[in-house]
C-alpha cells in the first residue's frame, strides 16, 4: 500500500465566539500521512496544532464548526460526522494526549482502560483482555502487573507509557501524539521519544507528533509543518527546516529553541500572535516579523514550493537565506 | 455552579423583574390591598368572585389582600435574615481564611458542626424556646444559614491572600483591617452577592416552614402563615384551594428568582462549565469560502453554516 | 498507604466530636435562658402542680449548671432522655417508635429522588443547551422551589380521595394479616414518600447536572471519546463514575434539609414519625420530647454523613483504606 492513509485538505475550524465573532482557529490546513510517515505539527501554543488534530479525528465539541475534507483510505470522514469516523477511530487512528495525568480516568485501573478498547473478536473474556493489556504494557516497557494500578499510583512517565500502550490497543496505523513529553523531566522525555521511535519502526506506525519544541521534532520526525495563527506557514523535511528555514517564523522559532551544545544566543520572539476573531488582512506574522514590508499587510502569502518537498508561505521567501 | 447558563440573560432579567415586582408590592401593599388587615368581608372560605378574585380565607378575609400584605413580611424576613447570615458568614470566612492557623481550624470545626446539624429542627427548638416574633425568626434563620457563605469566602480569601497586590500591601505596612476592607472585600463582592441571593431563598423557605409549624409571628401576615391557616383550619375539607395555592406559588416564584440570580452570578466564576467533551449532536459543516482567510465577521452567518444531524447518540435511544 | 486509615480515624473523631457538641448544645439550649424556661413552664397546658414539680426536677434548675450537665450526661449514657409530658412515656421509647415509622417512609422517597434526580441531571448535562435540558432544568428548579408543606397539601387536595388523607394505618382494619398490614402501611406511605421524593428530586437533579458538566470537561472524557466508545459508555463508565464523588458528598450534606422536610411532611400527613413528634412537642410544649427528638435527629444526620464519608473513601481509589 503506497497511497496515503490520511488525506487532509483545506481544513478550517471555527469556534463560536461571543456576539457572533467566531474564532477562526484553523485556516485551510492540508497534509497527507502515508504508512510509516513521521510528521510533526510545530508551533507556539494557541497556533491551532491541537485543534487541527481534534478536527481531523472528529473530536471537536459542539461550539466548533468545520469545513474541508478529511479522508481515511480515500473515504471521506469529516462531512459524515461521528458515524463516518467511527470505524476508523482508535482502530486506524489513535492518539496519545498531553498531560498523562488527566488523560487517564482517575477512578479506573489502567488495565480496564486499555482492555475496553481491545478489538473484541467473538467473546474475549475479561481475563484474556486484561492479559492482552498486560502484554501491551510490557511492549511499552512496563510490568504487566501494572494493569491493576490506578493512574495516581504511577509516575508521570509511566502514565505516559500507559497512554501509549492504550493507544496501541486498537492496532492503529497512524498514531497522533499531542505534546507527549510535556511536564516530564528530560531523561523521561528522551525515554518516551525513544519508545515512540522504536514502536514506529517495529509496528510500521505512522506518527504525527504535535509539539512546540523543534529539538524534539528533529529527533523523531522527518517531515514537519510549522503552524502560525491557524495556518501552515512552512512545510518540509525537518533537516531542511533546520538548515534552511524559509519562513521568518520558523527561523525565529528555531532560534528560540535551546539546543544542547549549540553555540548561539537564545532569542525569544517578541509580541504575541494575532487575535483570530477578526478577519486577518495580509500575513498573520507581519506584526512580529523582523523583515516585514508594506506588501505583507496587503495580501496573505500562499504556500509555494521553495525547494524539493519544501514549501513556505512568505512574500520574502526569495530573499530569506 | 452554573445551572442556568443557557437561560442567562433572559432568565436573570425575568428573575430580577419578579423580585422588583415583589418589592413594589411589599412597599405599596397598604395602597394595593382592597381590604384592611383582619377585616372580615364575606363568608368563611368564600369562593373566588369578581370582588375577591382569589376568594376568602378561613376568617372571611380577602386572600388577594393578604397575599399583597404577606409580600412585605416575606421580603423583610428574607433580606434581614440573609443580611445576618452574610455578616456572620463573611466575618467567619474572611477571618479564618486571612488568619489561618489555629483560628482557621477552630472556626472551620464550628462551621462543620453547623453544616451537618439539621437546620430546621434547630430553628424550631430555638424559636420554640424564644417564643414567636418576627425578630426572633430573623435571628434564628440568620444564625443558622451562614455556613455556606463562610466556606466560600474562606476559600476565596485564602487564594486572594497569596496574590501579589495583597502581599505587596502587606509589605508596605498596611494594617490588616485596611487590607481586608480595601483589598479583600471588593474582590469577594460577586461571590457574596451570589450567595446572599441563595440565602434569601433559604430564609424564605425557613420562614414558611416555621410559620407552618405555628412558630411564625402571630401579629403579621405572611405567605407561610396563610398556608398554615389553610391547613390547620381545614381549607382542604372545605375544598378551598384558593386559600393555600396562591401563597405557595408566590413563595416558589420568589425562591426561583433568587436561585436564578444567585446561580447566574456564581456561574461567571466557573469556566469549567463552559465546554464538554461529548460528541456534539450534529457536526457543523461550513461551505468553504474562497481560501478561508476571510471569515464572516458578524452579520448573518447562519445561512452559510450547514447543519447536519448525525446519527442519534445512544442516550437518545434509551 | 495509611493516609486512608488516617482519614478514617480523623472522620470518626470529627463525627464523635460533632455528636458531643450536639449533646452539649442540646443541654445548653434548654437551660441557657432559664427565665424563659421557667416562665414557659406555666404555659404547659393542663399541667398539674405535681407535673410542674417533676419538670423542675427534670431540669434541676436549683442546682449549679455543672452539676446539671454531669447529671444530664449520666442519664443520657443510660439512654434516659426523660419522660414525655404528653403521654408520660419515656421519651426514648416514644422516639424509638417514631423513628421506626419515619425511616421507611423517608428512605423510600429519598431513594426514588436520588435515582430520578441523578438520571435527570445526567440527561440534562449530556443534552446541555437543548430543549430537553431546558425543560428538565426549569422543572427541577420549580419543584425545588415549592415548599414541601404546600406540595403535601396540594397532593392531598388533588389525590385525597384516592389515597388515605393521613396516618400510617387504617384504624378500622380489624386484626389485619401481616400482608394486609404491610400493604396498608405502603398505601398510607405513598403520598408522604412522594412529597419527600419530589422536594428532593429537584435539588438532586440540579446538583447532578452541575457535577456532570464539570466532569464532562475533563481530559479523560476526551480520551474516552477518541477511543471510539459509545456515548452511553462514556457517560456511565467515565463521566458519571467520577461525578459520583461530588454528588455523594452533596447528597450527604443535603440530609439536614431532608430532616427539615420530614417535620413538615409528617405534619401534613399526620405520619406518626419523628418529625410529627417535633411538631406535637412544639404545640404542646413537651420540652423533653422536643429536646430528645432534636438530639436523635442530629445524631442520625451526623451518622449518615459519617457513613457517606466512608463510602466516599471507598469510591475514590486515590485514597487507599
Amino acid at each position: 500500500m503506497n497511497g496515503p492513509v490520511l488525506e487532509v485538505r483545506d481544513l478550517n475550524v471555527w469556534f463560536d465566539g461571543p456576539g457572533g465573532r467566531d474564532v477562526h482557529a484553523v485556516r485551510g490546513v492540508s497534509f497527507d500521512v502515508r504508512p510509516g510517515d513521521r510528521l510533526a505539527l510545530v508551533g507556539e501554543s494557541g497556533c491551532g496544532k491541537t485543534t487541527t488534530v481534534l478536527g481531523v479525528l472528529g473530536l471537536l465539541g459542539a461550539t466548533a464548526s468545520v469545513s474541508g475534507s478529511v479522508r481515511v483510505d480515500g473515504q471521506e470522514v469529516l462531512t459524515g460526522g461521528d458515524a463516518a469516523m467511527a470505524p476508523y477511530r482508535w482502530g486506524d487512528l489513535s492518539i496519545v494526549f498531553q498531560g498523562a495525568l488527566n488523560a487517564l480516568n482517575p477512578v479506573r485501573t489502567v488495565g480496564s482502560q486499555i482492555a475496553e478498547v481491545l478489538p473484541r473478536d467473538g467473546r474475549v473474556s475479561r481475563r484474556a483482555a486484561l492479559r492482552r493489556a498486560g502484554e501491551l504494557l510490557e511492549r511499552v516497557g512496563m510490568a504487566a502487573r501494572n494493569v491493576a494500578f490506578y493512574p495516581h499510583e504511577l509516575s508521570g512517565g509511566m502514565r505516559q507509557r500507559a497512554c501509549i500502550a492504550m493507544a496501541l490497543a486498537g492496532e492503529p496505523r497512524v498514531l497522533f501524539a499531542d505534546e507527549p513529553t510535556t511536564a516530564l523531566d528530560v531523561v523521561v522525555q528522551a525515554q518516551i521519544l525513544e519508545l515512540l521511535d522504536r514502536l514506529a519502526d517495529e509496528l510500521g506506525l505512522a506518527i504525527v507528533l504535535i509539539s512546540h519544541d523543534l529539538g524534539l521534532v528533529g529527533q523523531l520526525c522527518d517531515r514537519a509543518m510549522v503552524m502560525y495563527a491557524g495556518r501552515a506557514v512552512e512545510e518540509g523535511p525537518t533537516e531542511g527546516l533546520y538548515t534552511a528555514p524559509r519562513h521568518p517564523y520558523t527561523r525565529l522559532l528555531y532560534e528560540a529553541t535551546p539546543v544542547l551544545g549549540a553555540d548561539r544566543p537564545l532569542r525569544s520572539i517578541g509580541g504575541s500572535p494575532p487575535a483570530l476573531d477578526v478577519p486577518l488582512a495580509g500575513c498573520a506574522f507581519r506584526g512580529r516579523c523582523p523583515d516585514a514590508e508594506d506588501r505583507c499587510s496587503l495580501a496573505e502569502p500562499a504556500l509555494t514550493p521553495v525547494a524539493p518537498a519544501h514549501r513556505a508561505a512568505c512574500h520574502l521567501t526569495g530573499r530569506t537565506p | 455552579m452554573s445551572q442556568f447558563r443557557f437561560l442567562r440573560q433572559p432568565a436573570i432579567a425575568v428573575a430580577a423583574g419578579v423580585l422588583a415586582l415583589t418589592l413594589l408590592v411589599a412597599l405599596f401593599a397598604p395602597l394595593l390591598a382592597t381590604s384592611e388587615a383582619g377585616r372580615r368581608v364575606g363568608p368563611v372560605f368564600g369562593s373566588p368572585s369578581s370582588a375577591h378574585p382569589l376568594g376568602l380565607d378561613d376568617a372571611g378575609q380577602d386572600v388577594l389582600s393578604l397575599l399583597l400584605r404577606g409580600a412585605r413580611t416575606v421580603l423583610i424576613v428574607g433580606a434581614a435574615a440573609s443580611l445576618v447570615a452574610v455578616l456572620i458568614g463573611c466575618a467567619v470566612g474572611v477571618l479564618a481564611g486571612y488568619a489561618g492557623g489555629w483560628v482557621d481550624s477552630v472556626l472551620m470545626r464550628i462551621t462543620d458542626y453547623f453544616l451537618v446539624v439539621p437546620a430546621l429542627p434547630f430553628m424550631i427548638v430555638v424559636a420554640a424556646i424564644w417564643g414567636p416574633s418576627l425578630s426572633h425568626i430573623i435571628l434564628v434563620i440568620g444564625l443558622l444559614s451562614w455556613t455556606q457563605m463562610a466556606r466560600l469566602t474562606r476559600a476565596q480569601t485564602m487564594s486572594l491572600r497569596e496574590r501579589g497586590y495583597i502581599l505587596r500591601a502587606r509589605g508596605l505596612g498596611s494594617s490588616h483591617l485596611r487590607i481586608v476592607t480595601r483589598h479583600l472585600l471588593p474582590h469577594l463582592t460577586p461571590l457574596v452577592v451570589a450567595n446572599a441571593a441563595l440565602t434569601v431563598a433559604t430564609a424564605i423557605f425557613a420562614e414558611a416552614a416555621l410559620a407552618f409549624l405555628g412558630l411564625g409571628d402571630p401579629t403579621s401576615v405572611s405567605w407561610g402563615r396563610m398556608i398554615e391557616h389553610a391547613f390547620s383550619r381545614s381549607a382542604l375539607s372545605a375544598g378551598a384551594w384558593w386559600a393555600f395555592v396562591p401563597p405557595g406559588l408566590c413563595i416558589a416564584a420568589v425562591v426561583v428568582a433568587c436561585s436564578v440570580i444567585g446561580q447566574g452570578v456564581a456561574e461567571i466564576a466557573n469556566p469549567q462549565l463552559q465546554h464538554d467533551h461529548l460528541p456534539p449532536r450534529r457536526v457543523r459543516l461550513r461551505a468553504t469560502a474562497a481560501g478561508g482567510g476571510e471569515d464572516d465577521s458578524g452579520g448573518s452567518d447562519s445561512g452559510r453554516r450547514l447543519r447536519r444531524r448525525t446519527a442519534a447518540t445512544v442516550m437518545e435511544e434509551s | 498507604m495509611n493516609r486512608g486509615l488516617d482519614l478514617v480515624l480523623r472522620r470518626t473523631a470529627v463525627a464523635l466530636i460533632t455528636i458531643f457538641c450536639a449533646i452539649s448544645l442540646n443541654f445548653l439550649l434548654f437551660r441557657v435562658v432559664p427565665g424563659d424556661a421557667v416562665s414557659n413552664l406555666a404555659r404547659v397546658p393542663n399541667s398539674t402542680v405535681a407535673q410542674q414539680q417533676a419538670l423542675r426536677h427534670e431540669f434541676g434548675l436549683d442546682r449549679s449548671i455543672g452539676v446539671q450537665y454531669v447529671a444530664y450526661l449520666r442519664e443520657l449514657a443510660h439512654g434516659n432522655l426523660g419522660r414525655s409530658f404528653a403521654n408520660g412515656q419515656p421519651v426514648s421509647k416514644n422516639l424509638g417508635e417514631a423513628l421506626g415509622n419515619t425511616l421507611p417512609m423517608v428512605l423510600l422517597g429519598t431513594v426514588v429522588a436520588i435515582l430520578a434526580g441523578i438520571a435527570t441531571g445526567v440527561l440534562g448535562a449530556v443534552r446541555r443547551g437543548t430543549r430537553t435540558d431546558r425543560a428538565l432544568t426549569v422543572s427541577s428548579l420549580t419543584v425545588y422551589a415549592l415548599p414541601a408543606q404546600w406540595v403535601g397539601l396540594l397532593l392531598l387536595f388533588l389525590l385525597g380521595g384516592v389515597f388515605p388523607s393521613g396516618g400510617r394505618v387504617d384504624e378500622f382494619l380489624i386484626e389485619p394479616s401481616p400482608w394486609q398490614h404491610t400493604v396498608d402501611v405502603l398505601w398510607h406511605m405513598t403520598l408522604p414518600s412522594l412529597v419527600v421524593g419530589l422536594t428532593l428530586f429537584g435539588q438532586y437533579a440540579l446538583l447532578t447536572r452541575t457535577a456532570m458538566l464539570e466532569t464532562l470537561a475533563e481530559d479523560y472524557v476526551l480520551t474516552a471519546r477518541a477511543k471510539g466508545l459509545s456515548t452511553l459508555r462514556i457517560v456511565r463508565h467515565h463521566a458519571l463514575r467520577n461525578a459520583m464523588l461530588p454528588i455523594s458528598t452533596l447528597i450527604a450534606l443535603s440530609l439536614g434539609s431532608v430532616v427539615g422536610g420530614v417535620v413538615l411532611i409528617e405534619t401534613v400527613f399526620s405520619w406518626p414519625g419523628i418529625g410529627r413528634a417535633i411538631y406535637s412537642a412544639v404545640t404542646s410544649r413537651d420540652y423533653p420530647m422536643l429536646q430528645g427528638a432534636f438530639l436523635v435527629l442530629t445524631v442520625v444526620v451526623v451518622v449518615c454523613n459519617y457513613v457517606s464519608d466512608l463510602i466516599y473513601l471507598r469510591l475514590d481509589p486515590r485514597i487507599t483504606v
